[in-house]
């Protein structure tokens, strides 16, 4: 009956207003009560009631359900989508910041690039993750697993970029990363964008749609 | 009529919610069986959450996740019957007999809910348990590892003060021979808007802490002590940072307006209660940068959260013990005192064990590289915020201390008899101001320099290129007022700090605004809204910066203000500094509630009349013996003209006056409206990004 929990808090607030005027509508028609402050603190103390008695219901039959179809707590330590969505957000916008702290003439440009190298470096990583990249570019992967050997964070031994749908998947040995430019037949790096050596195009359609999103990475917040 | 009713239903709703309360059924009996359910639901939210986390069962996660929402449920009902109690007027519950008669408004009815200790409990609990639902709710999808330890530290807090109602406090307790028929009334002083908003707004700003402190400990349990707690507190920490702000400038524009001594601020035990926090939260606000940024930090901005949440726990257990003397203190209990104490310990062993235990994973990621850089400003910003908060704790529990050490030494003569105890020392105003003054000032001072400091390191080129104006505007600030006549070394000092600080503020928004116009083609106003719309917490954090020195600006008055007390006869005149106060004469009137004595005073300046103050003498038939003093004052942003009446004999006409000329105090309302729209641009987010950081 209230499996889901969006109907669940309409059927509990509903009931809980629906009650609050019918004890009004009793208590003044039915008991002759006058409309005043009491008889209306009395409604919405019974219209409290139901809510908590509501709430100790859905608790209840919350416990009684099997454990399958709870809808708190995952395995620990993957993310959804929407998490890496903030993440990004947030990392866009502390790269943003900074540019502007920059241009504002308060970081010199050593700092400056010492600084937004390693923000740089996490927004690939997790926009490479949200994009459900299977993998990273080598360099990449070999950069993030040393950063996180000196960082605290409950790390995976390898860097994984997760899909949702299928899960954790482990990087692949080096050689799968490589791809084969289909105008001059050379080698390139599985995530290239254009052949390096020719110079021809090798976005895949869906890829294609993508580097608009990134290239307005600069952007942060949406419309202005 | 509506009383009988009530009984009625309840007697028919009662089997529901507590089927063993079997006789008597009231709105009392109902009420303590409500209390009584909501300790045993917490009870097993606390169980649900442990198990859960520990088998990693979603079953009973999800179950204690409800049980918090039914605990939210519970505390609301139980509010609603005490009001409702208020309302019908039920003085067989000794509760609403002492604080509320039949003749108190509608509105102080409800709000004398919070207005006595066991209904502030109860209060307390209410909002803990909505705040505990909803910060549950907004993260349960986000922070999945951490939700069952989450609901397991708020579930145990609601337990502790579910208890305290249910064993010590409890609200619903009745009279158990004479039912009085009559309410005793709620004192007349706290009969005033603002105190029906300033305990409340204490109140959400003391509450609101427990969520931060939950999320920190469910980090540290965790072991998940990186990034994602602090997502989900820092909203949560402005949002308590702002009622208390709020709250605790309401509380000295009450003392401002209906203590008639002149002053808004005097050190009194529970304000400084509900400063401590405060500072502690300031703190965490800024440190907070360091760590998202730098990955430094992690161990202190735990502490920090830590110690807020306890001295809100100190704050409470100093407002409701009586260990320390207070105009608002609600009286002695040594019961609750020793509770108190008890739980204050268990939070400083459990939460510092734990941190103790984690300590490995806190280390810092990067390490300070210079001393011009912006993290040691904020590092000094914090060693200040957490200096002032250990200065005023020890000067406000040092008397209390000093009465324990004799109550010892006259129990143990053999181990403490040396040392002559002395007599219960008191610590006042002079003292505070003494030492807050150069930290409040330094503060200030750091105001204006740390957001002009980068990152990291900032070059000696840039220092000039970033300071030379601020600094000319400061030493201008200094040297006006010089010459205008101030020499307090004091006042001059904090005009000169608020000129460089407001310098740096503007000149950050100039350059900010003139960047955003080089990079696009942008009007003026355009730019500055997009400015800050598109940095919030930057922009927003640097107008709560010019609220703060807006009120800095305002203790600057303190430097040279006025005060007299004078005997004036009608038609008499007294001159005090650039305005005179002439007595026009003197009325007496009554209404339902009280006897009033008004004074007519004309305030004269340049032999104009500018305004007609009408300070006031109020008797209330109910307390004959406690007037009230009510002040009247004329405003201008430059200065108050602030009068009370202390005595008055109508035969005569002889009033006694206390005569006030303030300069600059109302700057410091205009300060905090400042500050509060600064931390709504903070808080405030769009749509889009709305699960940002809740």
């Amino acid at each position: 009956m209230m499996h889901d929990p969006r109907r669940r808090v309409i059927v509990l607030a509903g009931g809980t207003l629906v009650t609050a005027a019918l004890v009004l509508g009793l208590l003044v028609f039915g008991f002759g009560a006058r409309l005043d402050a009491p008889t209306i603190a009395l409604a919405v103390a019974a219209a409290t009631l139901v809510y908590a008695l509501g709430q100790l219901y859905t608790m209840v039959w919350a416990l009684s359900r099997p454990e399958r179809m709870a809808q708190v707590g995952q395995a620990p330590g993957s993310f959804t989508q929407a998490e890496l969505r903030d993440e990004k957000r947030r990392l866009l916008r502390a790269i943003k910041e900074l540019e502007f702290d920059h241009g504002m003439g308060k970081l010199s440009s050593g700092d400056f690039e010492a600084v937004i190298a390693t923000y740089r470096l996490r927004a690939i990583e997790v926009m490479r993750a949200l994009e459900g990249g299977v993998s990273l570019h080598p360099d990449l992967a070999q950069l993030l697993i040393e950063r996180r050997k000196g960082s605290n964070a409950p790390a995976p031994q390898e860097p994984v970029a997760e899909d949702p749908a299928l899960g954790p998947v482990v990087l692949g040995p080096l050689d799968e990363t490589t791809r084969i430019c289909g105008v001059c037949g050379r080698t390139n790096d599985l995530d290239a964008r254009f052949c390096k050596h020719c110079g021809a195009s090798m976005a895949k359609e869906q890829v294609a749609a993508r580097p608009a999103q990134a290239a307005r990475s600069g952007e942060i917040g949406g419309a202005p | 009529m509506s009383l009988a009713l009530s009984l009625n239903l309840s007697a028919l709703l009662a089997p529901l919610a507590e089927p063993s309360a079997g006789v008597g059924l009231s709105i009392a009996t109902l009420g303590t069986g409500t209390i009584l359910l909501l300790f045993i639901v917490s009870l097993g939210t606390v169980g649900l959450a442990v198990l859960g986390a520990l088998r990693r069962s979603e079953r009973l996660i999800e179950g204690s996740v409800q049980a918090t929402y039914a605990s939210f449920g519970l505390a609301a009902f139980a509010s609603s019957l005490i009001i409702y109690a208020f309302l019908a007027g039920d003085y067989s519950i000794q509760y609403v007999q002492h604080t509320s008669d039949a003749a108190m408004p509608l509105f102080y009815k409800i709000t004398a809910f919070w207005g006595g200790l066991d209904g502030s409990l109860l209060f307390w609990v209410l909002l803990h348990t909505l705040f505990g639902s909803l910060a549950v709710r907004a993260n349960r999808m986000r922070h999945r590892e951490l939700i069952p330890h989450v609901v397991a530290v708020l579930a145990t807090i609601t337990c502790f003060f579910v208890g305290l109602l249910l064993f010590i406090k409890d609200p619903f307790s009745q009279f158990l021979l004479d039912v009085p028929s009559q309410g005793r009334g709620l004192n007349p002083l706290l009969q005033n808007l603002y105190m029906i908003i300033h305990p409340p707004s204490l109140y959400l700003g003391y509450v609101s802490l427990a969520v931060p402190y939950a999320f920190g400990m469910a980090a540290l349990f965790t072991g998940q002590v990186d990034a994602a707690w602090q997502r989900s507190v820092r909203r949560w920490v402005l949002f308590s940072w702002m009622f208390l702000t709020f709250g605790l400038i309401l509380g000295g524009l009450w003392a401002y307006e209906e203590l008639g001594w002149g002053g808004y601020w005097a050190w009194d035990p529970v304000e400084n209660a509900g400063l401590l926090p405060w500072f502690t939260a300031t703190a965490f606000l800024h440190s907070v940068m360091i760590q998202e940024r730098r990955g430094m930090m992690k161990a202190w901005n735990l502490i920090l959260i830590i110690v807020s949440f306890l001295l809100t726990i100190v704050g409470t257990f100093m407002t409701r013990s009586g260990v320390v003397q207070s105009v608002h203190a609600f009286g002695s209990d040594p019961v609750l005192a020793w509770t108190f104490g008890g739980f204050m310990l268990v939070i400083v062993v459990v939460s510092f064990g734990l941190l103790l235990w984690r300590l490995p994973l806190l280390r810092s990621r990067g390490e300070l590289e210079s001393v011009m850089s912006r993290e040691f400003a904020f590092l000094i910003n914090n060693w200040l915020f957490l200096l002032c908060a250990i200065f005023v704790l020890a000067a406000t529990m040092w008397p209390t201390f000093t009465e324990w050490r004799m109550i010892l030494a006259e129990r143990f003569p053999w181990a403490l008899g040396w040392q002559d105890p002395g007599e219960r020392v008191v610590i006042g105003p002079p003292f505070f101001n003494q030492y807050m003054r150069p930290l409040g000032l330094s503060l200030l001072l750091l105001t204006g320099i740390g957001p002009l400091l980068a990152w990291r390191k900032t070059s000696t080129a840039s220092l000039a290129r970033q300071f030379g104006a601020p600094l000319v505007a400061g030493l201008l600030a200094t040297i006006v007022p010089w010459q205008l006549g101030i020499d307090s070394p004091w006042g001059l000092a904090c005009f000169g700090l608020c000129g460089f600080t407001c310098w740096t503020i503007v000149q950050e928004f100039y350059r900010g605004v003139a960047l955003r116009r080089k990079q696009r083609p942008q009007g003026v106003l355009e730019a500055l809204i997009s400015l800050v719309l598109r940095a919030r917490r930057r922009y927003g954090g640097y107008i709560v910066h010019l609220g703060v020195v807006l009120m800095f600006l305002g203790w600057a008055g303190n430097a040279y203000k006025l005060e007299k007390k004078v005997q004036l006869r009608p038609g008499e005149e007294y001159t005090l500094g650039a305005y005179t106060i002439r007595h026009d004469g003197l009325r007496a009137t009554e209404d339902w509630q009280k006897e009033m004595i008004t004074a007519d005073l004309a305030v004269l300046r340049g032999g104009e009349v500018k305004d007609v103050l009408q300070p006031a003498r109020w008797w209330y038939y109910q307390l004959p013996d406690q007037p009230t003093t009510e002040v009247s004052r004329y405003m201008t942003p430059g200065e108050d003209v602030y009068v009370s009446m202390q005595e008055v004999d109508m035969t005569s006409g002889w009033t006694q006056l206390s005569l006030f000329i303030n300069p600059l105090v109302n700057w410091i309302w205009i300060g905090m409206g400042v500050m509060l729209a600064g931390a709504m641009v903070c808080v405030g987010t769009r749509k889009s990004e709305a699960g940002d950081d809740a």
